[in-house]
């Protein structure tokens, strides 16, 4: 029985070939799409699932508020918490952990170095994540040397197959001069991929043993602790913060939350140290995309065949009349949906194999968990398609099979089947429209905002601007950048300790603000040496700028160390330049008198610039200048073209200088635009969807086009034969979807409107939407259907009528 | 006795009035009789044969088909007895165009759950006896009108019923193809097979061993 339903169902699928294929190609991309993005979606959900003891461990967050308000949520704790939190039985164990890169020449080739994610940790780590130690005893530390242990992955890619714990591998250090060398004391079982504690070596160092400061101040330090499998994390939190609360002296002191290991990964916004980190939003977002475009490729299917009902309603009547019952009937319409389902799931198995390694290189980082690695995920897959065909087929089955057999035989069924399925029909496309339509006007409206965010006058040239990482100078920074100076390419240079997209400064203070009492307003400060300024090509309102002619205009760096009273009031003295919006806010008109709300001396005023990014506003600045600063990144400004013969010379000089060290070269308006990488995959993945939905609405426009011209040939001849010309019957059809459409617009446009308003206010400087957006996406979608229904519709117009109603 | 029917009405409304499809029909059918049911269109011999053949629904009357109360059963069990007992012809044979002359003859049986061996078996015995052997896997728009409707009376007869109900089944058909398909009710009838047939034509008609006359949905004189 079951066999024949598939035959049928396959002889159907050939006959019909167009309907099939426009049902295939639907589904296909669908399927793929959804299983493309389920895929990232499983993945980022999938994080750090795997551990041991994920239900014990937590991260330990620092939250300060001010009268009941957030100030400040930070993932890390002061030095000295580990010391505090032994005390507590309800502590297993603690351990710091930081993450970096590392370049290890594990060949111990000079200059050879290769990107290693490193944690850098203590040996209690080990056992609290119960890390798999292949070989070695790494939990005793060796004393006079620096311990890694390194993964089994690493063993084979560069020891062939020796055993290399022992062994002694330098880096090549990007921010000291001399390379330092480690002892490899073991090999671990490489970690999943699916972690944010993503390491290839594992950097093991003694626990701080400093006490926790009474007065809230001291060094920060990310704390991960497990507590003991009968521990509850709200009471340990409540009696932890109880006890600190009584221990320090200060007047607000911090309070501490414990964050589970699995939701670090995607709820970690606030963390600044956290290196891999997704976003729960983002999830969202993407797997109700993937539903949408889901959901849309299963209306196509509903849609089209229902619209083909008509021509099933012979047939059934058969049937019945044969001895088939309804059972029999919808077994074998649900036996042809799954058909259907089976053809492009298969093939969207295949798309979705192929576009993995797009996938991987769009989302940035491995994939842990796919369809094509885990037999769950895959059987899970299978099982999810079937049942969506069974929920897709059982409309279409249950009206088909539903039919009075004598009404069908004598094709009486349009009068009285149609009137229900055309509205839910005629229902499903506007859900369809609707749903392009807000895509569309999302991918519109982050389009705008990210040409907003890349073109914006940011206060300075961000071209011809190259940067040197930040690193330390050793003594020769002033000599390194002097020798750079006479290239003739190079205009300006400077030693910063910050560079544009490096944060918004070195350092920020929140004062009172003086037209509003009550309220505060961040301040920050970069230092640099006196050049900074110009490298950046600010221009001078007021004043000048900060030069070494000028005895006092520049600092030791270590003028900020051990800061006594007469320091302090030194400080006030210091020359220094401030921006136009920070002498507006805080009304300085005269130069060269110490200002007490800034603690700094203003010489110059320079013109406004963004300091950190478009997210934010730009922010008040001063810029003040350490001599010889040992410390910081580099920044030239260069002649236009000139890229390549500078790049050459800072090679050239650096061998000199810096013989062991990593450079690291940048361009800074490829720092700047790197920040606003979120926006532009954004915007990608909504140009891609949107291309998606639209090309899927157009196809299920096009099937029923089809669909209601064949049912009505007949009219369409005998409206010719009245005197109907090939416009007005184009006319006729195209209205029905016109109406669609526009109920279409009256759905998506609100809701287009509220989720970009919602999304643009995470953005200081934001577009505006305007109507002309929706008028385009409206025009788009209007344009396409049209397109679709005028040419369809078209054809059978133009056929004689003699001919059509001959056929009929 | 086969079936009878008592008195049965059948009526649309037609703007606040009743029109009658059937009106007061009483009929008795043996088995193994050939019945031929006359009448200009719209006299209601189609609508006859659908209520005969439990296909439609009549508002007055009393219908015993072999002992059973057809106007109590549910329709389940309905469909249950005529699955078993009656098998169809169409003026329009009715053939599913998607199966092949084999599997339309054979789909009966599928809804039967009969045996797959078993399935075979009939339907070979079925393509022998009616000379189509040749033309099992051919669709059928590829075979004549005639052809088609010999296709369809085998697939009517395989369930092996009691009682056969043709509608016009000559109709689409030329008068030496006709001639052919009414020779063949005329054999089966002599093996014992009932058979009630619609038909316009006197000669067809003649085929039959009683007739029966209708006008407007009410039995006539002849």
């Amino acid at each position: 029985m079951f066999r024949n339903y598939i035959k049928i169902a396959w002889r159907n699928l050939l006959k019909n070939s167009t309907y099939s294929l426009i049902n295939i190609i639907g589904l296909t991309i669908g399927l793929a799409a959804c299983l493309a993005v389920t895929t990232v979606v499983i993945d980022e959900s999938s994080y750090d699932s795997f551990w041991t003891k994920k239900d014990q461990i937590f991260r330990l967050n620092t939250i300060t508020t001010r009268d009941g308000e957030l100030l400040e949520k930070g993932d890390y704790a002061l030095s000295g918490t580990n010391i505090a939190l032994k005390d507590f039985p309800d502590v297993e164990a603690i351990t710091t952990i930081e993450q970096f890169d590392t370049n290890f020449s594990f060949r111990n080739i000079r200059g050879e170095g290769t990107k290693t994610k490193v944690i850098y940790t203590n040996p209690s780590f080990l056992e609290m994540f119960d890390i798999e130690i292949t070989s070695g005893n790494p939990e005793n530390l060796v004393e006079g040397t620096l311990n890694i242990i390194i993964s089994e992955s690493l063993v084979k890619r560069f020891f062939n197959g020796r055993n290399p714990v022992g062994e002694t591998i330098k880096d090549l250090p990007s921010y000291s001069n001399e390379p330092n060398e480690y002892l490899i004391t073991g090999i671990f079982k490489d970690i999943p991929e699916n972690t944010h504690l993503r390491g290839q070596v594992i950097y093991l160092h003694k626990p701080r043993t400093e006490v926790l400061n009474k007065k809230q101040f001291g060094f920060f330090q990310t704390y991960y602790v497990s507590l003991k499998n009968d521990v509850d994390k709200t009471t340990f939190e409540a009696k932890y913060n109880n006890w600190y609360s009584n221990y320090t002296e200060v007047e607000h002191p911090d309070k501490f939350e414990l964050q589970p290991l699995q939701d670090i990964y995607l709820r970690s916004d606030f963390a600044g140290n956290q290196i891999y980190k997704g976003s729960a939003q983002k999830l969202y977002i993407l797997g109700a995309i993937a539903i949408l475009l889901l959901v849309i490729a299963c209306i196509n299917y509903v849609n089209l065949t229902t619209a083909r009902a008509s021509h099933k309603m012979q047939e059934t009547g058969v049937r019945k009349v044969l001895g088939a019952d309804r059972f029999q009937l919808i077994s074998q319409y649900l036996a042809e949906s799954g058909l259907f389902f089976l053809i492009s799931g298969i093939l969207a198995f295949a798309i979705y194999q192929l576009s993995l390694p797009g996938i991987v290189s769009y989302i940035d980082h491995p994939l842990a968990l796919t369809f094509s690695n885990s037999a769950l995920l895959f059987l899970g897959a299978i099982a999810s398609i079937f049942a969506l065909s069974v929920l897709t087929g059982l409309y279409p089955a249950l009206l088909i099979s539903r039919i009075n057999p004598l009404a069908s035989l004598r094709k009486k069924f349009r009068s009285n089947a149609t009137g229900q399925t055309q509205f839910v029909r005629k229902g499903l496309v506007v859900f369809q429209f609707s749903i392009s339509l807000v895509v569309l006007i999302a991918m519109i409206v982050v389009n705008q905002q990210v040409t907003l965010l890349k073109s914006k006058d940011i206060g300075f040239d961000a071209s011809n601007l190259l940067s040197i990482k930040y690193s330390t100078w050793q003594n020769k920074g002033e000599s390194f950048k002097n020798e750079l100076l006479k290239s003739p390419f190079v205009e300006n240079a400077s030693i910063s300790s910050w560079i544009p997209s490096g944060g918004g400064g070195s350092m920020n203070r929140r004062i009172e603000n003086p037209d509003k009492t009550g309220d505060e307003v961040e301040i920050w400060y970069m230092f640099a040496d006196t050049d900074l300024a110009e490298t950046l090509g600010l221009e001078i309102e007021k004043g000048r700028f900060l030069s070494n002619d000028f005895g006092g205009d520049a600092l030791p760096q270590s003028f900020y160390i051990e800061m006594d009273s007469v320091k302090k009031a030194e400080l006030e003295k210091r020359p220094s330049l401030i921006t136009a919006q920070a002498a507006r806010l805080l009304k300085v008109d005269q130069l060269n008198v110490a200002n007490k709300d800034l603690e700094v001396t203003p010489v110059g005023i320079v013109s406004n610039f963004n300091n950190e990014n478009l997210r934010t506003s730009a922010k008040p600045v001063v810029i003040q200048a350490d001599k010889n600063p040992d410390r910081g990144s580099l920044l030239m400004r260069i002649k236009p073209g000139s890229e390549e013969k500078v790049i050459a010379k800072i090679n050239e000089l650096w061998q000199e200088f810096y013989p062991y060290k990593l450079l690291e070269i940048n361009n800074v308006s490829d720092l700047l635009q790197k920040q606003y990488e979120a926006e532009t995959k954004l915007l990608q993945f909504f140009s891609f969807f949107s291309a998606l939905s639209l090309f899927l609405a157009a196809l299920g426009v096009f099937g029923l086009i089809v669909q209601v011209t064949e049912q009505r040939v007949k009219e369409i001849g005998i409206r010719k034969v009245l005197g109907a010309s090939v416009q007005s019957i184009v006319l006729l059809f195209s209205k029905d979807f016109l109406k669609t459409i526009a109920v279409a617009l009256f759905i998506a446009i609100p809701i287009g409107w509220y989720a970009m308003h919602e999304w643009l206010q995470d953005y200081a400087h934001r577009i505006e939407i305007k109507w002309w957006v929706f008028g385009l996406a409206a025009s788009v979608v209007t344009g396409v259907a049209m397109l679709t229904v005028g040419i369809q519709s078209a054809k059978k117009a133009i056929i004689n009528p003699a001919k059509s109603l001959k056929t009929e | 006795m086969l079936l009878q029917l008592n008195h049965i009405y059948k009526w649309v409304k037609q703007g606040g009035k009743r029109v009658f499809l059937l009106n007061d029909i009483s009929l008795q059918v043996e088995e193994g009789e050939f019945i031929s049911i006359m009448g200009p269109s719209g006299s209601g011999k189609s609508t006859l044969l659908n209520v005969i053949g439990m296909l439609d629904e009549f508002q007055e009357g009393e219908y015993n088909f072999l002992d059973e109360s057809v106007h109590t059963l549910k329709e389940k069990h309905r469909s249950k007895l005529y699955k078993e007992y009656i098998g169809f012809v169409f003026q329009a044979y009715h053939l599913i165009d998607e199966l092949t002359v084999y599997e339309n003859i054979e789909t009966p049986l599928l809804y039967k759950n009969v045996k797959s061996s078993e399935r075979k078996a009939l339907v070979a015995d079925m393509l022998d006896r009616f000379n189509i052997v040749g033309k099992k896997d051919l669709f059928p728009s590829q075979l004549s009108g005639g052809q088609q409707q010999l296709v369809g009376i085998a697939r009517a007869l395989i369930a092996k019923p009691k009682l056969i109900l043709a509608d016009e089944p000559t109709g689409n058909l030329n008068s030496k193809q006709g001639e052919e398909i009414m020779q063949l009710f005329k054999e089966l009838n002599q093996e014992g097979v009932t058979i009630i047939q619609a038909t316009h034509s006197e000669a067809n008609a003649e085929y039959g061993n009683r007739i029966i006359h209708l006008l407007d949905g009410s039995k006539t004189k002849a």
